[in-house]
């Protein structure tokens, strides 16, 4: 587990790429801090900053503002081969001239290290990565899966401070993709090196993460574990952006301190974890999941149509005001077959499953 | 594409293209072996002048010529290779400044001035400094024509080459210089090969510009054959002509496996 102690920290951060009318802003006032060997994801989709963040923090770009610090140090001003952080690049970028194991050392000759510890660090690594057999090949013999593992290896050979990881699982197919998440979180744990990892696959971001950052446009939406982003988004972006939901745009009833009554639709009035004081209007999210399709007439609705997923089903119900709600329900025995497009049923909402969320 | 051969005229357009482009070479090389010393009538099979060429009453002057050409083109190619290097390393790998599209255009410019006017401009040059004409201003004048036949294949490889790799070596604690050494350079090998040998040919068969800026006395095989055509078309002539244009086909070919193989390891 990740101990407390801060190894990297972004200070405000503004990136604005050109002058002038062609100004972007890539980066708004970003600021967040990684812990000490913490397997830490920037998610987000694709444009929102996140590769621009792991460029600067490997050093390939330079902050318009803002500050980068490594164990308190400052960054900034240091170019990328005098920064304890090593990369693997999305699409690997081995050197195709040199054979597996002269990438794995490449790293550790620049730095001087000496040949019997080299060699020795070199063969660790193909251990790790399960590669040793592979130790003369040429990349271009490899396959997809071990290329990336190589890549891994020769980032990890200099002991990093920080390792960052920019979509590596992107380029292989599924099976591999599933297969490579659990390793590289076992292989972080083994190393105890910090990992940043950037994607935009959510799944890959909740399955291996201590913690998550969401950015958005730019701008951090918010910074928290897998459950805490999934359970308590923020925001509608974060709400929206994670898993599926269901938006509401309600009512605020009244308030009692750690939440608020609110009227989602006329006739259906629950409590809603959050607090938004002097609001009068919120948005609310309830993932599908927590809501329970049945035929208890707590609240009426009709089956609109059902999409049929494996394990689950979703259904898309509207209600009497016409709001359509997707309502996800496990195929066993109890809901499997029991509705079709058409039929009349309700639902009900799960205590705790409404959240408010600040747009 | 397939069907370019069913347009009208194709064989005969082609038959006449190739005619054009070969029969003179082609009969310089037959002729270069014909045992009679006319240059129309076929005489027999011999290597007769082949034999005067190496080891004749000329040998000496066209061997002094041959070395004049070849140590031009290797010292100018080189020169020229290096600079092309730096050039589309700058052009390419530079980010942008001020004044890139007129750098590109200033590489490039010898490939579209008239080589007469170049000659001419060049001559002038050195007159007006007063460099004593000889072998030194042939070289410099061969390494400025020579830098954009180098710099095309080596931009053109630096071009396939990502930014990964230099990023990626530095991410790996090498410096800048050590970056390019162990990393860019022998990824664009190919291209500073190719383009080496570009320049060592087009150094090899140059004739205006160093038929003006050469020092009296002094030949490269190209002068010295005009020289020798002046005073009347020997079969000697093609004997020397056909072993340039060997030279040359081995370069180019060189070149292009040189090319191939490049490709195969990217």
């Amino acid at each position: 587990m990740a101990n407390l102690a801060t190894a990297l920290e972004i200070v405000a951060v503004d990136k604005v790429f050109g002058t002038g009318a062609n100004a972007a802003i890539a980066l708004n006032k970003v600021s967040f801090s990684v812990h000490d060997n913490e397997f830490f994801t920037l998610l987000g989709p694709s444009g929102c900053g996140k590769t621009t963040l792991l460029r600067i923090m490997a050093g390939f770009e330079t902050v318009t503002d803002g500050d980068v610090m490594l164990y308190g140090k400052r960054l900034s001003d240091l170019p990328p081969d005098k920064r304890p952080i090593n990369t693997v690049f999305q699409n690997y970028a081995l050197f195709p001239h040199l054979s597996v194991a002269e990438n794995v050392s490449f790293g550790l000759q620049m730095l001087g290290r000496g040949k019997a510890e080299t060699a020795k660090r070199v063969a660790d690594m193909l251990r790790l990565v399960h590669l040793e057999a592979m130790a003369d090949r040429k990349p271009s013999q490899l396959s997809g899966g071990q290329q990336q593992r190589v890549a891994l290896a020769r980032a990890l050979a200099p002991a990093p401070k920080v390792l960052l990881l920019d979509e590596p699982l992107s380029a292989l197919d599924l099976k591999l993709r599933q297969h490579m998440r659990i390793e590289l979180k076992q292989i972080q744990q083994e190393t105890g090196i910090t990992f940043i990892f950037v994607t935009h696959d959510q799944e890959e971001a909740l399955s291996m993460s201590d913690r998550i950052a969401v950015m958005s446009a730019g701008q951090l939406q918010q910074v928290g574990s897998a459950e805490e982003i999934y359970e308590a988004p923020k925001n509608r972006f974060v709400a929206d952006f994670i898993g599926e939901t269901n938006l509401f745009d309600a009512d605020v009833i009244s308030n009692n301190g750690s939440g608020l009554r609110v009227r989602i639709a006329p006739g259906m009035e629950l409590e809603a974890d959050g607090n938004r004081p002097d609001k009068r209007e919120t948005c609310v999210s309830i993932r599908p999941e927590r809501i329970v399709i049945g035929t208890d007439e707590t609240v009426p609705c009709v089956v609109d149509k059902l999409v049929y997923l494996g394990t689950d089903t979703h259904y898309h119900v509207r209600l009497g005001c016409g709001t359509l709600v997707v309502v996800r329900a496990q195929n066993d025995q109890g809901t499997k077959g029991r509705f079709a497009p058409g039929d009349a049923a309700s639902i009900s909402v799960a205590p705790g499953a409404a959240k408010v969320l600040v747009d | 594409m397939s069907n370019l051969k069913r347009y009208p005229g194709f064989l005969p357009m082609t038959i006449f293209c190739l005619i054009l482009l070969y029969a003179p070479l082609l009969i310089v090389m037959v002729y270069s072996f014909n045992e009679s010393a006319s240059i129309t009538r076929w005489g027999g099979f011999s290597l007769v002048w082949y034999r005067d060429v190496f080891f004749g009453i000329e040998a000496a002057k066209y061997k002094a010529a041959a070395w004049n050409s070849l140590i031009i083109a290797m010292s100018a190619a080189s020169c020229a290779t290096v600079i092309a290097t730096c050039a589309a390393l700058a052009m390419l790998r530079g980010g942008s400044f001020t004044g890139k599209s007129a750098s590109f255009a200033l590489i490039n410019l010898p490939l579209m001035v008239p080589e007469i006017v170049t000659a001419v401009a060049t001559l002038i040059f050195f007159s007006s400094i007063g460099f004593q004409r000889g072998l030194l201003t042939i070289l410099v004048a061969h390494i400025v024509f020579c830098i954009p036949f180098a710099y095309l294949p080596i931009a053109a490889r630096l071009q396939g080459i990502e930014a990964h790799y230099e990023q990626a070596a530095m991410d790996l604690y090498a410096s800048r210089w050590r970056a390019f050494r162990l990393v860019l350079m022998p990824l664009m090998m190919p291209g500073i090969i190719a383009g080496f040998l570009l320049a060592f040919i087009i150094s090899l068969d140059d004739f205006i510009i160093t038929n003006f800026v050469k020092g009296a006395g002094i030949e490269t095989l190209p002068t010295a054959i005009f020289g020798a055509v002046k005073q009347g078309i020997k079969p000697d002539i093609m004997a020397i002509s056909t072993c340039m244009l060997m030279v040359s086909v081995l370069f180019v070919t060189a070149s292009y496996f040189v090319n191939r193989l490049g490709n195969q390891n990217n």
